[in-house]
């Protein structure tokens, strides 16, 4: 018999890892969302492309340097969705470059599948192998850590930049103030393409993390198992808020373990996706400002 | 030639033209008035010079260089600093982050933003007492002087103020020209546009717009005591 404890940790230790990494892409989503006011919905590709970034880039070089290619996969993904699909549609309806942003992620993933199969199995290195330590007798291995890690060193890297630097706080004026932006000499242009860089930088960041957690990941996962999760995440802090991305996607992350630990997967499947549907309907019906849902 | 040189401008939004082809000079050092009444074209004109909308013909010659059409980054580079109507400060913001972005193309020149913060809180005293407090939660009066000492920010040498009098008490309208007077003292070209006429007494120079045309050019002076030109130009009225 399996202690209390047990039965609580595993689903946190879980959910904070995978949870972690939504929130990256959750957040993301956030800033894109507050600099232009789209839903991206091409961010599950840049995760998905990170992951390829990475997998592909480690045949020829070191692992360390495979995971920086995939990042930048997922960066250079961002810029140019950006320069290619965005900035020519922005004097459009926001509804117009939303569906271009989805025609984004269906024209990518075809392109995954002819390099691979439908149903292929990349196999995923974690950066570090093997388990860090025990918690109630819980396992967290070190991939786990280094998750969780980086959701913290990016958290307060984007709180840096936001708080203390010029380019952090001209980021936010342009969302509040576009014109008034200008009118300080700041190009937006380049402001979007930071923003939009960045997000992708954060889903490639999510696309070398996430996939060692199951060991192996599928061409569009990002697309079919993160992004609904991460615009939860979102939705749940509020859509504007940053901090709330990141604590909405680790509450959607244990959300998830406990469904997927306390539900008979025979009998019931797919209950972690029902859990997200369920949270994503709960916040929109009980709190639709979400979490911390003001402009942050 | 004048500081400022506008030749037969000609601006629309869309296929709507408002401004019909308008000429004006501005003097370098002095402040200059424009009025007119809702619709005529005042924010059409310092948004143009500013850079915020292009022409569809004309000039505008700014210190010997043609600026029309340019965007507003390099001409707020080149000191042309626009406080737009409405305010338009960053609510999220501190009044110190507000500040800190006006000087966003003069951030190498440090000792000079150095004196010149000294100044704009000097000016605005309340701005200091409140550096921390988010701009969204100050009140319009103090949003009007924030804006202006955000313009200050960017070390301009041409200060256009859109309306900095709507909504203020007439003692805080007083204040905030008296204070628009030291700016000018300060060697800043100024060009304030109003719809107070109270504000003739801080101009040397006035325009007065009409239907996007300018109708009147002349001395603020000659405009304030002359009863026959103010019903003329600005209604029964004023
Ligand atoms: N974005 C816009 N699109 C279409 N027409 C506009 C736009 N902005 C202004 N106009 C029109 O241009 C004309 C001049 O407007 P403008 O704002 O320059 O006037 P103004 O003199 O500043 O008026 P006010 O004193 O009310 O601020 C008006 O007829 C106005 O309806
Ligand atoms: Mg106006």
């Amino acid at each position: 018999m399996q202690g209390v404890g047990f039965v609580i940790a595993r689903p946190i230790v879980q959910g904070l890892a995978s949870g972690a990494a939504v929130g990256l892409v959750a957040v993301g989503l956030v800033l894109v969302y507050k600099s232009s006011r789209v839903f991206n919905f091409a961010a599950g590709e840049f995760v998905t492309l990170g992951a390829f970034g990475t997998y592909l880039a480690d045949f020829w070089l070191p692992f360390g340097l495979a995971v920086i290619v995939g990042i930048a996969t997922g960066a250079i993904a961002g810029l140019l969705t950006e320069r290619l699909v965005v900035r020519p549609l922005s004097s459009r309806p926001k509804v117009t470059i939303l569906v271009a942003t989805v025609a984004i992620a269906f024209a990518i993933i075809p392109i995954e599948i002819i390099r691979s199969s439908k149903t292929q199995a990349f196999p995923a290195r974690p950066i570090v192998h093997g388990n860090a330590f025990q918690i109630f007798r819980v396992f967290v291995s070190w991939q786990q850590l280094i998750i969780v890690l980086a959701l913290v060193v990016v958290g307060a890297g984007l709180a840096y930049f936001f708080n203390r630097t010029d380019l952090g706080l001209a980021t936010l004026a342009s969302s509040q103030e576009p014109t008034a932006t200008r009118l300080m000499g700041i190009r937006l242009n380049r402001i979007s393409m930071l923003v939009w860089g960045m997000a992708g930088a954060l889903g490639g960041l999510a696309g070398v993390l996430l996939p060692p957690l199951n060991l192996n990941f599928f061409a569009g996962f990002g697309t079919t198992d993160v992004l609904i999760a991460a615009f939860t995440a979102a939705v749940l802090g509020g859509m504007t808020s940053v901090p709330g991305a990141f604590v909405g996607g680790v509450l959607l992350g244990i959300v998830q373990a406990g469904a997927l630990a306390n539900v008979n997967s025979n009998k019931f499947p797919g209950a972690p996706s029902v859990a997200v549907l369920a949270v994503l309907v709960i916040v929109l019906v009980v709190r639709p400002t979400g979490l911390l849902g003001k402009e942050a | 030639m004048a500081y400022l040189e506008v030749r037969g401008l000609r601006v629309g939004y869309g296929a709507i033209p408002v401004l019909q082809g308008i000429d004006f000079d501005v003097e370098e050092g002095k402040t200059t008035v424009l009025l007119g009444l809702n619709g005529a074209g005042k924010t059409t004109t310092v948004a143009t010079i500013a850079g915020l909308l292009k022409p569809s013909a004309g000039t505008i010659t700014f210190d010997g260089q043609r600026i029309e059409g340019r965007d507003p980054a390099q001409l707020v580079e080149r000191g042309v600093a626009l406080v737009p109507e409405g305010r338009r400060t960053f609510p999220s913001l501190t009044i110190a982050q507000n500040l800190r972005l006006g000087s966003w193309t003069k951030r190498q020149r440090r000792q000079e933003l150095q004196a010149t913060e000294a100044r704009v809180y000097e000016y605005f005293p309340v701005l200091e007492e409140r550096r921390d407090q988010l701009a969204g939660t100050m009140s319009g009066g103090e949003q009007q002087m924030l804006a202006i000492g955000r313009a200050m920010m960017s070390l301009p040498r041409l200060m256009l103020i859109d309306e900095a009098s709507l909504g203020l008490s007439p003692r805080l309208a007083k204040t905030v020209f008296s204070i628009v007077d030291k700016i000018n003292d300060d060697g800043v070209t100024v060009i304030i546009v109003e719809q107070n006429v109270g504000v003739l007494r801080h101009a040397d120079n006035a325009l007065v717009m009409e239907k996007g045309a300018i109708v009147y050019q002349g001395s603020g002076e000659e405009l304030r005591k002359g009863d026959e030109l103010r019903k003329t130009y600005l209604g029964a009225a004023s």
